[in-house]
């Protein structure tokens, strides 16, 4: 801000008031809103995702942002991931570029299963690359070892899931209308089983998660149900 | 190896896991490499459904820890000492002050939904105040718990490993893998080794022949990752009881034989020659299994040949093995008998006979045959002679045109090692060190490392440590062969090798004037070839041994070691060599300085 001469009030990121919980939530964002609000300066909070979507920050303060993943596939096309999302699989691509160097991957066939299966969060895709180095026993990151990472990911993600939330996740895939906002959808949301993209505009389920046989039987099971 | 060395480490996760339930091998691996290539401060989730085998687990990753210098330490999370999360990062931070991992048991119970806030409150608190890898043991639901109740802490994760222990269906029964080329990576032989150990301990036991089979393939596994020790035990207290009990003389005879070629690579050559003469050949004599006697025989015409007993290496080879594969019609191994004898020739100087031989007898058989890979072996061994013979430029050429390529397909990848490596000695004889030392690096080292061979590799190493002594990299020579290659070879108990590194390193100290550790390598290096009765060893050794001796004053001593010096290059058929010390002898008899 100083560098474009945009004025001298000063900017605070206030990181890890999202670890809050229950009615200290209430009280630091909602029923203390004024106290934020009177301090001089732009200030950015992290808050708990549950408070944006039980409606308690409406209106309270300036702004309400979700920090989307980075968007790989197009929303629309005749069927989902169909249309790839140039940019945001060009970035995702140099994040893992930037920590890995090309030579360890055996084709650029591993890059891309690896960035598709990121769902485009950073975080997980780092987590991917992290295990690929765990089963790789050379200094070479092949189709075999990438497919280890994505199961045991995707194996984690099982630890947690009930068969109610496949459904739920097969429907949300299948349904870009199906907005899955009650708790069930919320508790995917923070575990990451669900993905926002477009600033919470559209949903997808995480790539790994699609591998697991859970999601594969409800997949086919609406796919049988709606054909039928 | 060296603590820290990565493949020390690589060897040690993979023996250490080697002993676990196979479908825990992954994990282990993974698990392993996390706490030695990860930050300081890790939280890494290990899943476990029984108390003991967690026990057991911890007990091995804490050996691999800490032969990665890092000193792991285990708190137990009660209720009594940790009334809440607080005081559990009280401990924590108390602990990591000494400790780069500590294993924390006990979260099953002890955890709740106000500790996995308060865990999560805390989480980057923790990381920089505690910097030491946390490996928090549960349970599944504990887990699943956390995943729910604190998913930020859960996303925060480094690592989940499972290793649960299930009762699993009926399998179909297992089947040994032997072949006669074991390509396995270190990986797989230890993947391999933990599978055959859960077969082995199966309940209903496996039927006996079945279990002898894996039994073999169990013992060969370890005694090719230079687990002698283990691979005895297996040889010696689980399968010849066996064949003991089953009246299967021939196969006890057999393992036994097995048992005498361990004994010898560890240098215990009385005992294996007595197994092969006493407990051995006569089975077979008794048997009529004039091959298995063949085989034998021509076992302890090795021995012999090392310790510079020739002739009746030769006898043995012309006359007991060469025969009977002649009457058997068995042209290969007749093939592979008159290789060794070429070997023999060849030590003795009689190069123009040994090329012969291999050229006339040997290829053309192996060429009959469609045998490649034994062709391409010859072919290495004609190059050889050629070198000794100072034809580097030709030796070189079949090398590279013929034999690596012979080797160049999946599979082979310790043969084609082996040949860049001879491809190396001839650049290292033409002084072109630099590419010499590139192959060692680059071909030869990284296979060796990943078949787990650690004999081969402090062989490579030993060489390595030659091109950088003849660069003057003396220091880093002496430091290859002290640190890298002498602790393998103790380990293993490969006295020879061992007493051929010492007598290295004694060159290094001599080239320093450092008299006194020059001395002292020499005594014990000449003391272990004595033991052995090697000739080529008493022969080297004992002319560098025994001009050091009188040069420190120890005239009588010292004279008496050229003396058998002498006699063993002698023996060997280098006369000239004989007659170089005789001469040495003269002269410190007639006062003269050398």
């Amino acid at each position: 801000m100083a560098e474009h001469d945009l004025g001298n009030r000063v900017l605070f990121i206030i990181d890890g008031i999202d670890k809050l919980r229950g009615e200290d939530t209430r009280r630091f964002f909602v029923v203390d809103a004024e106290q934020l609000l009177a301090i001089a300066g732009h200030v950015v909070y992290t808050a708990p995702l549950a408070l944006k979507y039980e409606g308690g920050l409406v209106g309270r303060l300036d702004g309400d942002l979700v920090l989307p993943m980075i968007k790989l596939f197009e929303k629309g096309g005749p069927k989902p991931d169909s249309i790839p999302h140039e940019a945001g699989q060009k970035a995702i691509r140099e994040i893992l570029l930037l920590r890995a160097d090309r030579s360890l991957f055996a084709s650029d066939e591993e890059i891309k299963t690896l960035v598709a299966h990121s769902g485009g969060h950073p975080r997980e895709l780092l987590r991917l690359l992290k295990l690929c180095c765990e089963y790789a026993e050379e200094n070479r990151i092949d189709q075999a070892t990438v497919q280890q990472a994505v199961q045991q990911l995707a194996s984690e993600y099982r630890r947690f899931l009930e068969p109610e939330d496949y459904a739920m996740l097969a429907g949300i895939d299948a349904d870009p209308v199906h907005t899955g906002n009650d708790e069930r959808g919320r508790k995917l949301l923070y575990n990451l089983v669900l993905l926002e993209y477009n600033d919470g505009a559209w949903r997808r389920s995480h790539p790994v998660v699609r591998t697991l046989e859970g999601y594969v039987r409800a997949a086919a099971a609406r796919s049988n149900g709606v054909s039928s | 190896m060296r603590a820290g060395d990565s493949f020390a480490f690589d060897y040690g996760r993979h023996l250490a896991a080697a002993g676990l339930r196979p479908e825990h091998y992954s994990d282990f691996q993974r698990l392993a490499k996390d706490l030695r290539y990860g930050s300081a401060f890790q939280l890494l989730i290990a899943e476990f459904n029984d108390v003991p085998y967690r026990d057991a687990l911890i007990q091995r990753l804490d050996a691999v820890l800490a032969d990665a210098g890092i000193r792991p330490a285990r708190l137990v999370l009660s209720p009594d000492l940790h009334a809440d999360f607080a005081a559990a990062e009280g401990a924590l931070r108390a602990l990591a002050a000494d400790y780069g991992a500590i294993h924390i048991v006990g979260g099953e119970t002890w955890f709740d939904a106000q500790r996995w806030e308060a865990f999560n409150i805390r989480r980057e608190a923790v990381a920089r105040q505690v910097p030491a890898r946390l490996i928090l043991w549960l349970t599944a639901e504990p887990i699943a718990a956390l995943a729910r109740l604190a998913p930020d802490l859960w996303a925060w994760r480094g690592g989940v490993f499972s290793f649960t222990t299930e009762v699993r269906p009926t399998q179909a029964l297992p089947v040994a893998q032997r072949g006669p080329i074991d390509t396995r990576s270190l990986a797989e032989r230890g993947r391999r080794i933990a599978e055959l150990r859960t077969h082995l301990a199966a309940e209903p036991p496996l039927p006996e022949d079945l279990q002898l089979q894996l039994l073999d393939e169990l013992a060969s596994l370890l005694e090719s990752l230079g687990q002698f020790d283990e691979a005895l035990r297996v040889r010696k207290e689980e399968e010849l009881p066996v064949y003991e009990r089953l009246g299967d003389m021939r196969s006890k005879a057999v393992t036994q034989g097995q048992i005498a070629n361990i004994l010898q690579a560890r240098g215990q050559i009385d005992e294996a020659l007595r197994i092969h003469k006493e407990e051995e050949l006569p089975v077979y004599e008794r048997l009529g299994d004039v091959r298995l006697k063949a085989v034998t025989q021509g076992q302890i015409a090795d021995i012999l040949q090392a310790r510079g007993q020739i002739d009746e290496a030769l006898r043995i080879r012309k006359e007991e093995e060469l025969p009977v594969y002649e009457r058997l019609g068995d042209v290969r191994s007749k093939a592979i008998t008159q290789g060794k004898m070429a070997d023999i020739l060849q030590g003795l100087g009689q190069l123009d006979e040994a090329l012969r031989i291999r050229k006339e007898e040997q290829l053309l058989v192996f060429d009959r045959l469609g045998d490649v890979r034994s062709k391409a072996i010859t072919q290495g061994k004609i190059a050889d002679i050629l070198r000794v013979r100072g034809q580097l430029d030709e030796a070189l050429t079949i090398l590279r045109d013929d034999v690596r390529p012979a080797f160049d397909r999946p599979g082979d990848v310790w043969m084609q090692a082996r040949a860049s490596g001879a491809i190396a000695d001839i650049l290292q004889a033409r002084g072109q060190l630099d590419e010499a030392l590139r192959i060692r690096q680059e071909e030869e080292l990284p296979v060796y490392e990943r078949l787990g061979d650690v004999r081969e590799k402090a062989v490579t190493q030993g060489k390595i440590a030659d091109i950088l002594q003849a660069r003057g990299q003396l220091d880093e020579a002496l430091r290859i062969r002290n640190e890298e290659a002498l602790p393998v070879y103790e380990r293993l108990g490969a006295v020879r090798e061992k007493a051929v590194t010492l007598f290295k390193i004694a060159q290094v100290h001599l080239a320093r004037e450092a008299y006194p550790e020059a001395m002292d390598g020499l005594a014990q290096a000449y003391a272990i070839m004595g033991g052995l009765q090697e000739a080529q060893g008493l022969a080297h050794v004992g002319r560098l041994y025994g001009q050091v001796l009188c040069s420190a004053g120890e005239q009588v001593r010292g004279i008496e070691v050229l003396e058998k010096a002498a006699e063993a290059f002698t023996l060997l058929g280098q006369d000239d060599e004989a007659q170089a010390i005789q001469t040495i002898i003269r002269e410190l008899q007639d006062g003269k300085p050398d």
